[in-house]
């Protein structure tokens, strides 16, 4: 019966062990009552949930996709649980992914592209990592799985802030930054969520971001690419850190068509996330683009508007980005 | 005007599973329900078989066989008493199959094999697979139960439990899985959208690639020898008549939509005749000769992706389970 409806969204909540994670879940499902969850868990029982719930357990199983390419891979038990999910009439509004801290995100995301039927079926809203203020710094240092789940994150709660300092909070914003420089970065408190300035951020928004829409990318945050600055300089160039591209110039659509898939062909194993909104020559709207890897997604959507400045803007998250290669091929697309 | 030959049930719940046991038809609900169906009978019997969703039904000599979310295995007479045969406590328990000649059903749970006895008890197979099993079949020509996996298929003798299981290995994640009448082939469905086959003489394998979706359905002609399945813009046919298989062969396409958009959910062949029964995304199910690719209408699209289809075992009777949960029953005789 899932043709007719709308495609259910999924919140994966990634972060390590003792960031917070289950306790922000158990505060969504107590407080958002009106919403039905479909809850997936990775590594134990969440203790105190509503009985009433679904929820399911699975064991993580990373499939390599048998396509050659090497960093695509999906989660088999993801595609066969949510296919399952599908077969129940009592039907839930939404997702909640809880991952193990030491999960890739990668083949997670990667998952709600490849699968053709969990692209029917369900979109990713969002991917919420959860951080521990305290200890972020050194697992930053530490393993790479932390790295990559604030690679991929759209939210980041940095959590515990009571238990840190000030300076401590500006620190761990600023390693936060120099990888993911599009996050929306919140705080955390004993379950509670406030933004920078301190304003409560309602728990429900945390699960309908709509960060995997194109429209999205586009529309609701203005100050997304805009933002968006380059990594901080102390890093090694083997650690993760992003690339801001702009351009005034409209973009030759082939041009930039065959740099992106080039580049995501022979480098999609290092970049981990892009995302873009392009001015196409002689296009009326603007294209977005984004990026999981080597799996990307990119259509035109709205009109360009006539007060609107026609400029093209383009984030990479990545390893060993070359940063002065890509902006000489990007500005390439231009000519 | 003869009457009309199609008759709809509104069942309002997912079909998770459609199958025919002589003149009674099964469809599996997702709200624990199975509902028993026959032509002539005005309305379905609803059976309340469990309070979780039911994930899959199988034909048994005695009635259905049916295995719900939380994992139990309940047995239904066609006349709808209904019994608890097994709680295997797996989770979205899926796939099942039927072994007729030890009267056992066999399920998946996992990276085992669970066992259940018609007494009710159970056992494991020792194996462990490589990661969650896929699919099932069990050989048309011996005590062996075929289980696809992440990197290939293994086959597991039933009768020696101890015997290490063969690995058919293929790179990959196998899914579906089914073997050719003659026992002599086994067929996965891959999730890179492909079948892969195995010549069970030698090992012997083959890939076959380029279809715009994912293979969930198989479906044997007949003549025992041609394969089709969904996932196309039409019904590839796969021959294995000879000793080479499909091998080197281009399929024939049965009733290609023409459309990039509109491909096949749902396929089944007659089980005497040269028809198949062609179910689209886009809920249209034609009728096709498969000898001249002549189509007639069973269903006009309805926007509701056509999910199973079932063939009595006399091939007088047809039955479409579309997306809204509407199940059609059709007789043959009054449309030809």
């Amino acid at each position: 019966m899932s043709s007719t409806k709308r495609p259910i969204p999924v919140t994966v909540l990634t972060g390590f062990l003792g960031s917070g994670k289950t306790t922000l879940l158990n505060r969504i499902l107590s407080e958002n009552s009106d919403t039905k969850y479909a809850v997936i868990i990775n590594e134990y029982g969440l203790e105190g949930i509503d009985d009433k719930l679904i929820t399911a357990q699975v064991d993580e199983e990373v499939f390599e996709m048998n396509n050659g390419c090497i960093c695509c891979t999906v989660r088999g038990d993801l595609i066969r649980i949510l296919a399952a999910l599908m077969k129940r009439r009592d039907k839930f509004d939404a997702i909640l992914l809880e991952t193990t801290g030491l999960a890739d995100p990668a083949p997670v995301a990667q998952t709600f592209f490849a699968d053709p039927d969990v692209k029917t079926n369900t979109e990713l809203d969002s991917i919420l990592t959860m951080v521990d203020a305290a200890h972020i710094l050194g697992q930053l240092k530490d393993s790479p799985e932390a790295t990559d789940q604030i690679a991929f994150a759209d939210t980041i709660i940095i959590n515990k802030i009571d238990a840190v300092l000030k300076a401590d909070i500006e620190a761990a914003e600023a390693a936060i930054r120099a990888i993911n420089p599009f996050a929306t970065l919140l705080h955390g408190t004993r379950g509670q969520v406030t933004d920078a300035s301190g304003q409560a951020f309602s728990l429900s928004s945390l699960l309908t971001r709509h960060a995997f829409s194109l429209e999205h990318v586009l529309g609701v945050d203005p100050e997304f690419l805009a933002n968006a600055a380059e990594g901080h300089h102390h890093h090694h160039d083997a650690d993760v850190s992003s690339i801001s591209l702009k351009s005034d110039k409209p973009l030759d659509g082939t041009k930039f068509d065959d740099w992106m898939s080039t580049l995501l062909a022979t480098h999609g194993q290092n970049i981990l996330r892009t995302k873009g909104i392009l001015n196409i020559e002689n296009e009326p709207k603007k294209f977005v683009f984004q990026a999981v890897h080597m799996m990307s997604d990119g259509e035109f959507t709205s009109d360009w508007q006539p007060d609107e400045k026609r400029a093209s803007t383009l984030v990479l998250i990545g390893r060993g980005l070359n940063k002065a290669q890509l902006k000489e091929q990007f500005l390439a697309c231009a000519q | 005007m003869t009457t009309n030959p199609h008759t709809p049930h509104a069942l309002n719940t997912p079909i998770n599973g459609l199958v025919w046991n002589a003149d009674t038809l099964a469809a599996a609900g997702g709200e624990g329900t199975l509902h028993l169906l026959r032509p002539n009978l005005t309305k379905p019997l609803a059976v309340q078989v469990s309070d979780a969703p039911l994930m899959t039904v199988i034909a048994t000599p005695e009635g259905f066989a049916t295995a719900d979310e939380s994992g139990r295995i309940h047995l239904t007479t066609v006349q709808g008493e209904t019994t608890l045969l097994a709680d295997t406590k797996y989770m979205f328990l899926e796939n099942i199959v039927y072994f007729a000649k030890k009267k056992q059903i066999i399920a998946a749970t996992g990276k085992s094999v669970t066992i259940i006895n018609a007494d009710g008890s159970t056992s494991q197979l020792p194996h462990k697979l490589p990661s969650t099993i896929g699919g099932m079949a069990i050989s048309p020509i011996g005590p062996r139960l075929a289980v696809s996996h992440y990197g290939g298929a293994s086959i597991l003798a039933l009768d020696n439990t101890k015997n290490p299981p063969r690995l058919l290995p293929w790179k990959g994640s196998h899914l579906g899985l089914t073997y050719s009448p003659d026992g002599k082939w086994l067929i996965s469905s891959m999730q890179e959208q492909a079948i892969h086959l195995w010549r069970l003489s030698d090992g012997m394998d083959l890939q076959m690639r380029g279809y715009p979706s994912k293979i969930t359905q198989f479906s044997w002609m007949s003549d025992n020898t041609t394969l089709g399945t969904n996932g196309g813009g039409g019904v590839p046919l796969w021959s294995f008549a000879t000793e080479k298989g499909p091998a080197g062969t281009q399929a024939r396409v049965l009733a290609d939509s023409g459309v990039q958009e509109t491909l096949v959910t749902s396929l089944a062949m007659h089980p005497k005749g040269p028809f198949c029964a062609i179910g689209y995304t886009d809920g249209l199910t034609l009728l096709t000769q498969t000898v001249e690719d002549r189509a007639i209408l069973l269903h006009e699209p309805n926007a509701q992706p056509v999910q199973h289809i079932a063939w009595s075992a006399n091939g007088m009777h047809l039955a479409l389970a579309h997306a809204n949960g509407t199940v059609t029953l059709t007789d043959f005789a009054a449309l030809v």
